[in-house]
């Protein structure tokens, strides 16, 4: 089953292609003619069609409205686009920003992140996912590739936090990285002071600390308070390595912020040794992302990731919506056709037409501005 | 079972073979004006014609004072006689075809008689095959085993302007043509 216009253009395409293997034979004759003294003075024979007629019956099978993917349709389509990448990449920040000024996990960069910039970036990251994931005739397709592409495309504009229960590598409004004790709620309890450059080695002293806090190797050596930084520094002294860790403003002015230290340090040690037992994973289902941590493994926290996907998924059936729109305004009547000769005689008297068309020998010449012949 | 081909090689065949057999037919004419209008013809090198074979006749021709004179007049032998030229003014090709409908994958691909493929914005387009078919005829069904056609193709040919060629042969006769 074709289209009948691919079909008309098909004949056209091999009359074409015909008309040239004639010449072709001319143009071979004329070397035979140049070389023989006699025929060298004939014509070489060459010929024009004068008048082409063919009438061929085809079958039609359907009759439907196809949308016309051409420059027009692309343009409203990518105008389309460039709109609901606007407005998606201003939800999307929304909800970032939203979860950057509430989860202290962020808290080290949420006074620059997500910029205004940063909204620019991912619009048009978002547009160029969604120009490529755009199929004419399918914009449910074009859907799920968009979801696909954003997946894959919007991760790499967040910052990632790896965490275990009690404790994250989060990263720094300049790209470094610090360890951060937390609490059972995911809320800071103490920053370690110093910065990574990379990830792998506070990850390295993280696991560490870890390993510390387990075996109960951890102990709060001092706890000194800054009255200019209002902040309480400690030292935990883990083997034989010492951590300055930064309390916070929260816990500034607290009486005894050694022995809140103190009990912090102590009720991690305990949790981490805690006999584990498996849980299955509907019941890990049942629960949020944060709740399934594990204690000791440090995993990446989907806290971003989540907020944006669901920012993405509820805007995304108004991208097939509007796409929808502009490619039904823009379709055209196609008609599905069969010419196989065999098909035709078994299909129904009612569907079967003839189309007749001619050419003349001017549809086989290159004509110049006044309609006469180039060659 | 006949395989079918492209509706180009179908209808290219026909329009090629006209033009090759007025090049046969030519051929046969550079032959008869050779042998019949040149001699020595063997002798000479390649590209002349050799000697013109004359016909040599004579007439008492009466002069300005009123006397006669025997007087010889040799004019080419082609001259006088009829070229057999034949050319094919124009030709009229019809056929029935019963076309094939290839699969979508199988669409477009190459011609089959030669290894160029088509042009790049129709590589993709769809190619129709045939065999030559029998005409359907209302109200009688097909009892042989020849395909039914649906469609049919009428191509007028005429002969495209003659080149100079020609021409000039006729102009190197017509200056040799003198009289003695």
């Amino acid at each position: 089953m074709s289209q009948l216009n691919s079909i008309i253009a098909s004949v056209l395409s091999d009359i074409n292609e015909a008309k040239a293997k004639a010449d072709l034979t001319s143009s071979e004759l004329a070397k035979t003619y140049a070389a023989d003294k006699v025929l060298r003075y004939f014509p070489v024979p060459r010929i024009n069609i004068e008048n082409l007629e063919v009438e061929i019956k085809y079958a039609v099978n359907s009759v439907e409205e196809k949308p016309v993917d051409n420059a027009s349709t692309r343009k409203k389509i990518n105008d389309f686009i460039q709109v609901f990448s606007d407005e998606t990449s201003v939800a999307v920040k929304k909800a970032v920003e939203n979860v950057t000024k509430n989860n202290e996990l962020f808290k080290e960069v949420s006074s620059v992140y997500p910029s205004k910039e940063w909204e620019a970036s991912l619009k048009e990251k978002m547009a160029d996912v969604l120009v490529k994931s755009f199929r004419p005739n399918n914009p449910s397709k074009t859907k799920d590739l968009a979801l696909s592409g954003l997946k894959t495309a919007i991760p790499d504009l967040l910052p990632v936090v790896k965490r275990s229960s009690s404790m994250a590598i989060v990263p720094t409004e300049k790209g470094d990285f610090q360890i951060m004790g937390i609490d059972d709620d995911g809320k800071s309890e103490f920053l370690i002071d110093k910065k990574y450059v990379s990830e792998v080695d506070a990850l390295k002293d993280a696991k560490a600390l870890t390993t510390s806090l387990k075996s109960k190797k951890v102990e709060v050596t001092s706890v000194k308070t800054d009255e200019i930084k209002k902040v309480d520094i400690g030292a935990l002294k883990a083997g034989n390595r010492t951590f300055n860790v930064l309390l916070g403003a929260k816990k500034f002015n607290d009486p005894k912020p050694k022995a809140s230290l103190e009990k912090a340090i102590g009720v991690k040690a305990e949790f981490l040794n805690q006999p584990r037992k498996e849980v299955p994973n509907w019941l890990k289902a049942s629960k949020p992302a944060s709740a399934n941590v594990d204690p000791e493994k440090f995993e990446e926290d989907l806290t971003l990731k989540i907020a944006t996907e669901k920012v993405i998924s509820e805007r995304l059936p108004l991208l097939e919506q509007g796409i929808n729109d502009i490619m039904s305004k823009n379709a055209i009547t196609v008609m599905n056709v069969n010419v196989d000769s065999e098909s035709i005689k078994n299909a129904q008297p009612e569907t079967v037409s003839t189309i007749k068309f001619s050419l003349s020998a001017q549809d086989f010449t290159l004509l110049d501005d006044d309609q006469e012949p180039i060659l | 079972m006949i395989t079918p081909k492209y509706i180009s090689d179908l209808l290219g065949a026909p329009m090629a073979a006209v033009v090759q057999a007025e090049a046969i037919a030519a051929k046969a004419t550079a032959e008869f004006i050779q042998e019949v209008g040149f001699s020595n013809t063997d002798l000479n090198e390649d590209g002349d014609f050799g000697t013109v074979r004359n016909v040599t006749f004579s007439y008492n021709r009466i002069e300005a004072d009123g006397q006669a004179r025997m007087t010889n007049i040799s004019v080419p032998l082609l001259t006088v006689i009829p070229i057999p030229s034949l050319k094919v003014a124009e030709a009229e090709i019809e056929f029935d075809l019963a076309l094939s409908q290839p699969n979508q994958s199988t669409e477009g691909g190459e011609s089959s008689s030669g290894s160029k493929k088509r042009l790049p914005f129709l590589s993709k387009s769809l190619r129709l095959k045939a065999i030559i078919g029998k005409k359907a005829q209302e109200g009688k069904s097909n009892t042989t085993n020849s395909a039914t056609a649906n469609m049919n193709v009428k191509i007028r040919l005429q002969q495209a302007e003659p080149t100079i060629g020609m021409v000039q042969l006729l102009n190197i006769l017509d200056s040799a043509n003198k009289e003695e």
